[in-house]
């Protein structure tokens, strides 16, 4: 075997293994399209119910469709396929919380705000902006640290 | 001078053997399901290769259920991590000799 078919041999394993560490970290870290859709519904349904008329079943239902995304959201992670390994779990986890802290700056910002403007429901207003701003928080960051965990490993 | 190489890890030379322990490597433990659709070996290929990496050292096998279901869990050793991490140094070393990095 001469040295340049051994170099490309190598070349080959190492393209090899990058592509198996990025189906590792779908696997184990699978896009949270369900914890987006359980985090947008749950803050939709914290704002919006505050827009609407009391009645008996109000606050049941309400907490129904607020926490059944969570619901699944929990049984998906207890029958995920992979679970990531503890060296990396904790890689990344930073540019979740850089990227959460302006959302979480607008929860508490934004409802107050529409309040005291001259909206007719502006919880509901409120519901729809943050779940959608939130939702879209969730993917973007989880994106961004998708790619950092990658180039991290293939740093190592 | 020649600088001598870092040996390649003769368990996961092959091609087949380094796929599955470097879809496992990120990964505390995954599902055989998961491991033979992402490498898109049969049942019995997985398991023969499985089996061999077992032999080795190199990865544990657990079986268990999820509700009434049989499962299987592929898990990379501190043995099979440490190889492998030995065998990516040596191939990054090839490639760099070769390239001249």
């Amino acid at each position: 075997m001469d040295e340049r078919h051994t170099a490309q041999q190598a070349a080959d394993a190492l393209a090899e293994i990058d592509s198996r560490r990025r189906q590792a970290v779908q696997l184990v870290d699978p896009l949270p399209l369900w914890v987006v859709l359980a985090a947008a519904v749950l803050i939709f349904a914290i704002n919006v119910q505050q827009d609407l008329p009391d009645w008996a079943g109000k606050t049941p239902i309400g907490y129904l469709l607020a926490f059944l995304p969570l619901g699944i959201v929990f049984v998906r992670m207890l029958r995920r396929r992979a679970t990531m390994h503890p060296s990396i779990r904790r890689i990344g986890v930073w540019i979740l919380v850089v990227g959460a802290a302006p959302f979480v700056a607008l929860v508490i910002w934004l409802p107050g705000r529409l309040e005291r403007q001259d909206i007719a429901r502006p919880h509901m207003l409120a519901g729809v902006i943050l779940g959608v701003v939130g939702g879209l928080t969730v993917l973007v960051t989880d994106r961004v640290r998708r790619r950092y965990l990658l180039n991290r490993l293939a740093a190592r | 001078v020649t600088v001598e190489l870092p040996p390649l890890d003769p368990v996961i030379v092959t091609s087949t053997r380094l796929s599955i322990v470097a879809l496992l490597a990120p990964a505390e433990e995954m599902e055989f399901a998961a491991v033979r659709d992402a490498t898109g070996l049969s049942d019995s290929a997985l398991s023969k290769q499985a089996s061999s990496l077992e032999a080795a050292g190199y990865v544990a096998i657990r079986k268990g259920h999820i509700g009434k279901r049989p499962r299987t869990w592929l898990r990379l050793t501190p043995t099979g991590r440490t190889a492998f991490d030995a065998h990516v140094v040596a191939l990054r070393a090839i490639l760099a000799r070769a390239t001249g990095a």
